[in-house]
Parts: structure tokens; C-alpha cells; sequence
């Protein structure tokens, strides 16, 4: 197997008593986009200004194609950084920001502009090329900033929050270019961000962090449906976390002992009678229909009353009180919800495959300990 | 919204103010009034007008030296006092090292010491390792004098430069020094020119420190002082006006420099978003 483009290695880094990073272990594939999420303090940022040697990692190596980068400095390391504020510099215009990197490199003055130019046409920026950066729009502000990191060709480009400062109109459309972008060039990405829908749509492998810790490292839908622990089941997805105590094993199968009483779910991981554990339901696989009506064959049914419902556009939340603490969450498609035809207070029943239902060995700590 | 008392307020404020710029400027303003003056004992109204103060001064050859010696003592000093300043500023941007508070203290404390108290010491200390009397012992002084006020400039300036700027030059392959040269020293550029402005304005006007060690080299200040010691003649009005003029010229350029000029890039970070 090939050598990792990046591979840290049990790096850890405090800020004061503060633990930003504790021990985290992850190889970065060339080509790869990799989308690093979290909630904020999770570590992420802190993760890459280490990869981008802006901090130095207390304990731990970082290797960059085979060779130690630990303490390399920043200058040293061509590993361009897009910053969540853009950080284009104030005193040169739009064609002097993006080929900032390249006179650094000491390339001369005829080839920098005319790489600088190359890289203003392909992102749509050529004819504010002698702008005041500061008159840009936002979004223009955030092409010149990937040009900028593009112009000397890295091999792999680091990107903090990019799009957190554009309208979520633009973020769709940047989110396609970048994907464009990135598949075009076959460069590395790696990307900070706190949203779901962000690491999500772009990346093909997601690394979840928190408390210094990665949590779980896979693709999109893997992590979307098949959480590591409660901490990712929670922090994506819409996710119904039910604990409880196992009771009985078959083979793949749990049947755990919760408050609603006696559940089957799908186990992925050994698992040990009467350990505790919670059930994670995703909240779109969970079908909804009137009282009395009949659920399939094998189907966990609860019934409940219905408390709230959130309307998200194509799609609806509904919330229903089944004797736990806390509603469950069952996202419905809208015209499923218009169909169901239920309100606040209605009776419903609620029913899963067993397949759908996953159980994890409970977390009572802080996640990852 | 109704404030009853604001008018009167108002008044009293605009009244207090009034009499302070008169108590401040009036003396300057009548010496202004008087250097045009054709007579030995100028009053108010004057008994007439006339330049010949201004001739007098003009043709004092010692009048022409100490100006032409405060202008290079002044286009010394001004630049070595502004790179001082802007290094000291710039380490107190850039790094957090212990006794830090003690190394701002010191480096601002120059112009709190009494200017006699300095000026006596500079004396003492240049007599002491032989540079006393040459034009260099007043630069030396009014670098002296001169660096905490550029270092104040400068620091100001830097508070509001974006420290992500620094690490994205770092990151695109600027070396630490190139750094300072191609994003801190142009972020920094209206202040370093107003600084030069300032202490070249504090330099040519400084008189206690450079009587004391410029020894026969008078500056312009000082030759001031011995015409008024000789006697009371009206070359003073005529003189203390140029002075004057030029410093306020230095230190008003300097404030447009600072306060007028849209600073950029310290505007807020996500200045510019979503512009049509």
C-alpha cells in the first residue's frame, strides 16, 4: 500500500490547561477530500494549523510524502491555507494578492503575472484583476483567496471554514466549484468545517472530531447511517437514541431492555449480556401511521401522541411522545406527512425493521473516553 | 426625544472650549500678529505693516545655521527614532516574552523624565565618553527623545493589523523577515510616514535637551533663546512664527496621515461581503 500524503501520529497539542488535540492518530490519501467536523473547541482548526506547521504539536510527529514535518516551519512547507477570513492582504490589488505566493517563491516577475492571470480567468476574476481587493464582493473575495493558495500548484490545499462568511446562496454554489475544483486538479483537500451539510456534500471521507478526540474517520454515508458512538449519532443526522440494558443476543441481532420495553436492533460490535448500550434510530427510518393501523410483519411498533412538528421544506419532523424521556423524532418526506394527515395531539403509531436500529455500547463519559 | 438641559450644556461646553484654544493659541496668534509689525514696540492695532522682522532674520547668518543644522538634526534623528520605534512595536506585536510590561515601561518612559533632568545627564554622559558638542550628541538625544512617540505611532497601527495576515504570508513562503518587509512594513506604511512627520516636528522643535549638549552647534531653538537673552527684539516674532508654522505643518500632516486616511485592512474582516 501506498505511503499516506499526510500521516499524524498520536499528536497532541494544549493551549495553556486547555487540551485542543489529544493523541489523534490520521493518514491523509493523496487526492483525497477530506472534510475534518466537529462542534466548535472540537480541535479541528487547531488540527490543521498543525498540519499547516502554525502550531507546533507538543507530543506526537507529522509526516508530509514520507518525510517529518513536525517542526518544519510554515514558510517551508507548501501547504497553502484558505482562512475562514480570507486574510487577502489589504495593500495589493486582486492580480498582486494571488500572485503573493508566487513572488515569495522568487519566481520572476513576467512568469507570476501570467500564472497569476491564468488562475484569475479560470476562477472568473480576470477583469478585476486591478481592483482593490477590499471592493470585491464576498464571494469574489473568496476566489481570490483560492487563487491565491492554487498559483503555486500545491499538492494539497488546506481550507478552514471557507464559505462560513457567505450567504448560504453562495455556499451552495462555492461548495460545487470546490468540488469541481478539486476533481479537476486531483489535488488533496482537506477541509475544517463545523457544518454537516458542508463535509457532507463535498467530501468522500468525513473525519469527526471532538474533545481533541477523532470520534469516528469514514465516508458521508457511513457515518450518516452507521454512527461509531453516541457522540456522532448525535452530532449528525437527525438520530433517536434509546438506552437501554442488552438481554439476549442472536448472532448480528440484540434484544436490549429499554423503557418501551423489549427492543431488537442490528449490533456491529461484540457485545456482552446485560451491558448497557443505546439504540440509535435514525429518525428517516422510522414510519408513522395512524393508530390502529397495521404495521408490517417484524416491525418494532410503539405507539404515541403526536407533540410538535417542524417543517423543513421537502421534508417534515414530527415529534411524538412514547412514554420516554424526550420525543422521538421522525422525519417524514412532506407528501408521506400530508397523506398521514395527523396534528398536534393526534395518536400514532411508530415502527421500525429491527435492521434499521443500531446498538452501541453506552457511552456514560465524555465521548471517546 | 426631548433633553431639556441639553442647549444650555451645550453653551457652557462650547463657551469652556473657546476659552481654552484663546488661553492656548492667543499668545501664538499675537506674536503671528506682531511679526508683521513696522515697529520696534508693536501694539495692538499695529502702526503698520512690514516683512522687515523677516528680512533681519533672513540675512542673520547664524539664524540660516541653526536652521539648516535643526533641519539635520531632525532628518536624523526622525528616521533612526522611527526604525527604533518600529522594531520595539513590532516585537510587542509579534511575541509575549517574560518582563514584557518592564520592556514597554522603559521603552515609553524617555518623555516623562524631565527634560532638564535628560538633558543634564546627556551632557554628563557625552562629556564622560567624548562626544560632547558635535551635531551627533543632539541626534543622539532626540533619538533619544524621539523613539517612544514613533513607537507609540506604530504600535497603534499594529493593534489593528489582522495577525491571520503575518501566518498567511508565512504560509504562502515568506520567510519570517520578508514577512515584516512585504505585509507588516506596507500594513504599517501611513503610520511609519506619520511618525517621521511627528518626531521630526518633536526634534526641530526641542530646545532644553539640545541646549544643553549642542555645545556651539546651536539649533534653531536655541538660537532662539539667545536672542531673547541679548535683547527683546521683534526677529523673535519673526522667528517663532516659521518655527511654529513648520511644526504644525509636520504634526497636522501627520494626523491626516493617521486619522484621516481610511486605514485598510483594519476594517472589519468580512468587510466587503455581499456587495452587489
Amino acid at each position: 500500500m501506498s505511503e499516506p500524503l499526510i500521516k499524524i501520529r498520536q499528536v497532541s497539542k494544549s493551549f495553556g490547561a486547555f487540551l485542543a488535540v489529544d493523541g489523534i492518530d490520521l493518514d491523509i490519501e493523496e487526492g483525497a477530500f477530506v472534510a475534518i467536523m466537529g462542534p466548535s473547541g472540537c480541535g479541528k482548526t487547531t488540527t490543521l494549523r498543525m498540519i499547516a506547521g502554525l502550531e507546533i504539536p507538543d507530543r506526537g510527529s507529522i509526516h508530509y510524502r514520507g518525510s517529518d514535518v513536525t517542526f518544519a516551519s510554515p514558510w517551508d512547507r507548501r501547504m497553502p491555507l484558505v482562512w475562514q477570513n480570507l486574510a487577502l492582504f489589504p495593500f495589493l490589488n486582486v492580480i498582486e494578492n494571488v500572485a503573493f505566493g508566487l513572488r515569495m517563491a522568487n519566481v520572476p516577475k513576467v512568469e507570476r503575472r501570467e500564472r497569476a492571470r491564468q488562475w484569475l480567468d479560470r476562477l472568473d476574476l480576470a477583469e478585476f484583476s486591478r481592483r482593490n481587493v477590499t471592493d470585491l464582493s464576498g464571494g469574489q473575495q473568496q476566489r481570490v483567496a483560492l487563487a491565491r493558495a492554487l498559483v503555486t500548484e500545491p499538492r494539497v490545499l488546506l481550507l478552514d471554514e471557507p464559505l462560513s462568511a457567505l450567504d448560504s446562496h453562495l455556499v451552495v454554489r462555492m461548495q460545487a466549484e470546490l468540488i469541481n475544483l478539486q476533481r479537476q486538479l486531483g489535488i488533496t483537500f482537506v477541509y475544517v468545517t463545523h457544518s454537516q451539510s458542508e463535509a457532507f456534500a463535498m467530501a468522500d471521507r468525513v473525519v469527526i472530531m471532538d474533545h481533541g478526540r477523532i470520534q469516528q474517520i469514514g465516508a458521508p454515508r457511513e457515518i450518516f447511517r452507521l454512527p461509531a458512538n453516541r457522540f456522532v449519532a448525535e452530532f449528525v443526522g437527525a438520530n433517536n437514541i434509546i438506552p437501554g440494558r442488552v438481554a439476549e443476543l442472536r448472532g448480528e441481532r440484540a434484544l436490549v431492555d429499554t423503557e418501551l420495553g423489549r427492543l431488537c436492533a442490528a449490533s456491529r460490535s461484540p457485545l456482552a449480556l446485560q451491558a448497557e448500550v443505546d439504540i440509535i434510530v435514525g429518525a428517516d427510518l422510522i414510519a408513522a401511521r395512524p393508530d390502529g393501523a397495521f404495521a408490517e410483519d417484524g416491525e418494532q411498533i410503539l405507539s404515541g401522541r403526536v407533540v410538535g412538528e417542524q417543517f423543513l421544506g421537502s421534508s417534515v419532523t414530527l415529534y411524538v411522545d412514547v412514554g420516554m424521556e424526550g420525543p422521538m423524532k421522525v422525519q417524514l418526506p412532506l407528501h408521506k406527512f400530508d397523506q398521514l394527515g395527523v396534528g398536534r395531539g393526534a395518536a400514532v403509531n411508530l415502527s421500525w425493521e429491527p435492521s434499521a436500529a443500531l446498538v452501541l455500547p453506552a457511552t456514560k463519559q465524555k465521548p471517546g473516553e | 426625544m426631548s433633553r431639556p438641559h441639553s442647549t444650555g450644556f451645550g453653551f457652557g461646553f462650547g463657551a469652556a472650549l473657546v476659552a481654552i484654544y484663546a488661553f492656548i493659541y492667543a499668545p501664538i496668534v499675537i506674536s503671528f500678529i506682531f511679526s508683521f509689525s513696522a515697529e520696534r514696540f508693536p501694539t495692538i492695532p499695529l502702526g503698520g505693516v512690514s516683512l522687515q522682522w523677516y528680512g533681519f532674520v533672513w540675512s542673520d547668518p547664524d539664524v540660516h545655521a541653526a536652521f539648516w543644522r535643526s533641519i539635520n538634526v531632525a532628518a536624523l534623528a526622525a528616521p533612526i527614532a522611527v526604525f527604533i520605534g518600529f522594531g520595539a512595536a513590532y516585537t510587542d506585536y509579534r511575541s509575549k516574552f517574560f518582563g514584557k510590561a518592564l520592556y514597554l515601561t522603559l521603552g515609553l518612559l524617555p518623555p516623562l523624565v524631565p527634560v532638564l533632568i535628560l538633558g543634564v545627564a546627556m551632557l554628563f554622559f557625552f562629556a564622560k565618553v567624548g562626544l560632547f558638542g558635535g551635531l551627533y550628541s543632539i541626534v543622539i538625544s532626540h533619538v533619544v527623545l524621539c523613539t517612544p512617540f514613533a513607537f507609540t505611532v506604530v504600535r497603534l497601527r499594529l493593534t489593528q493589523v489582522n495577525p491571520a495576515l503575518e501566518q498567511a504570508a508565512w504560509n504562502l513562503g515568506a520567510g519570517p523577515w520578508r514577512t515584516v518587509g512585504s505585509v507588516i512594513v506596507p500594513m504599517c506604511l501611513p503610520a511609519i510616514v506619520a511618525a517621521l512627520l511627528v518626531t521630526a516636528a518633536i526634534s526641530f522643535d526641542e530646545f532644553a535637551v539640545a541646549w544643553f549638549v549642542s555645545g556651539m552647534n546651536e539649533t534653531l531653538p536655541v538660537r532662539v533663546l539667545n536672542f531673547v537673552q541679548g535683547q527683546a527684539s521683534p526677529r523673535i516674532n519673526a522667528i517663532g512664527s516659521l518655527t511654529f508654522t513648520i511644526s504644525m505643518l509636520l504634526v497636522m500632516s501627520a494626523l491626516i496621515l493617521l486619522f484621516f486616511r481610511t486605514p485598510q485592512g483594519s476594517a472589519p474582516i468580512d468587510a466587503g461581503r455581499d456587495k452587489p
